[in-house]
């Protein structure tokens, strides 16, 4: 339906409520919903990307590992952050790979006994926000599709419950791969 | 009190914030509420709205309080998203995660959209929320964003209401 075709259609359903003829103003107001129809229907989504896990041919890839990798905190203690990555300015990212692990013996996955947090900007990243158990491992990081904007920061931070016996010596990592590319390349990003 | 004029026009200062009267059509005034509860420290909810009628959207609230009463706000506050998919396209209303005092307003005082956003018939808007709430902090909270809009009157546009099967 064209702009003409709106506002007779305003006109003709005025008529047949005996209503009368729209105002100037019942005019402008219909003229400039109908601009925002079509804008409903031109707008584009928020990922251009068709498939995160296929970098743009002039993006940059990355890696970044904890290094070395921390001792777990004493129990009960502030959690730590094991690994952080900010976006540049100008570019979007994509990590498509992540592991959280841990090395000693002694922890059960899923006891909560360690508590691994994947946080966007300060904020959790959902799903990832209380994480209990390890996330792939050191050496096979697990396809992890996290797309994001130019200066977010991305952290993992950990902490021991308290009461926890740590093991002593016991270390933890977090690994980040992916790639980053320009912001321009995106309709905005997510 | 005096009014505060925007010369040259020789308009109140209101006048740079709220949309004008041709922006908003006849209508019904409606409040949507998104209600995310309880939220943990840290964590992420969605929840979705199929709009039902189409709603022009002029305003924003949101709140976040203790979860258990008396529920007295809290002040680490929350990030929020907006994303609104049409047919089968689907996108966001800012580009990441807004700190909820940059886009929320507050009580009586709501955020006013200089230019408001039309949400179709048949449209799926989601708000995203995370908590600023740290695990130290440790508040379960209540989390709540209201939309304030109009909904145009089906008798002077019909259009807009061409898919959804109303009658009347």
């Amino acid at each position: 339906m064209n702009r003409r075709q709106f506002l007779q259609g305003l006109g003709a359903a005025a008529a047949s409520a005996a209503m009368p003829a729209p105002s100037s103003t019942q005019q402008v107001q219909a003229h400039l919903l109908q601009l925002r129809q079509d804008g409903l229907k031109n707008a584009r989504p928020y990922v251009p990307l068709q498939r995160l896990d296929v970098p743009p041919a002039e993006s940059h890839p990355f890696v970044f590992a904890s290094t070395p990798y921390p001792f777990l905190p004493a129990a009960g203690a502030p959690a730590i952050t094991i690994l952080t990555y900010t976006v540049p300015q100008g570019f979007n990212a994509v990590i498509n790979f992540l592991a959280i692990f841990y090395n000693a013996g002694g922890i059960v996955n899923g006891s909560g006994n360690i508590i691994w947090r994947v946080l966007l900007n300060d904020t959790g990243y959902k799903g990832m926000n209380n994480l209990q158990s390890q996330y792939g491992t050191d050496a096979m990081p697990l396809p992890t599709y996290i797309s994001l904007v130019e200066n977010d920061t991305i952290k993992v931070t950990v902490e021991v419950a308290a009461g926890v016996v740590v093991p002593p010596g016991a270390t933890t990592g977090a690994r980040f791969h992916g790639y980053e590319y320009a912001a321009t390349k995106s309709l905005g990003g997510m | 009190m005096s009014v505060e004029l925007y010369l040259p026009n020789r308009k109140t200062l209101q006048d740079l914030y709220v949309p004008s009267e041709v922006e908003l059509p006849e209508g019904d005034a409606r409040c949507q509420v998104f209600n995310f509860a309880p939220v943990n420290p840290f964590e992420v909810q969605e929840v979705s709205w199929v709009a039902d009628k189409p709603l022009v959207v002029w305003g924003l609230n949101g709140t976040m309080n203790n979860f258990t009463p008396p529920g007295a706000a809290v002040a680490a506050g929350f990030r929020v998203a907006i994303f609104q998919t049409h047919g089968k396209t689907k996108w966001a209303w800012m580009n990441k995660h807004q700190i909820n005092a940059n886009i929320l307003g507050q009580q009586g005082l709501p955020f006013l959209l200089r230019s408001p956003q039309l949400v179709g018939k048949g449209d799926s808007l989601i708000v995203e929320i995370k908590s600023l709430v740290t695990a130290v902090q440790g508040n379960i909270t209540r989390v709540q964003v209201a939309f304030f809009g109009v909904q145009p009157l089906f008798s002077m546009y019909p259009q807009l209401y061409a898919d959804s099967g109303v009658t009347q």
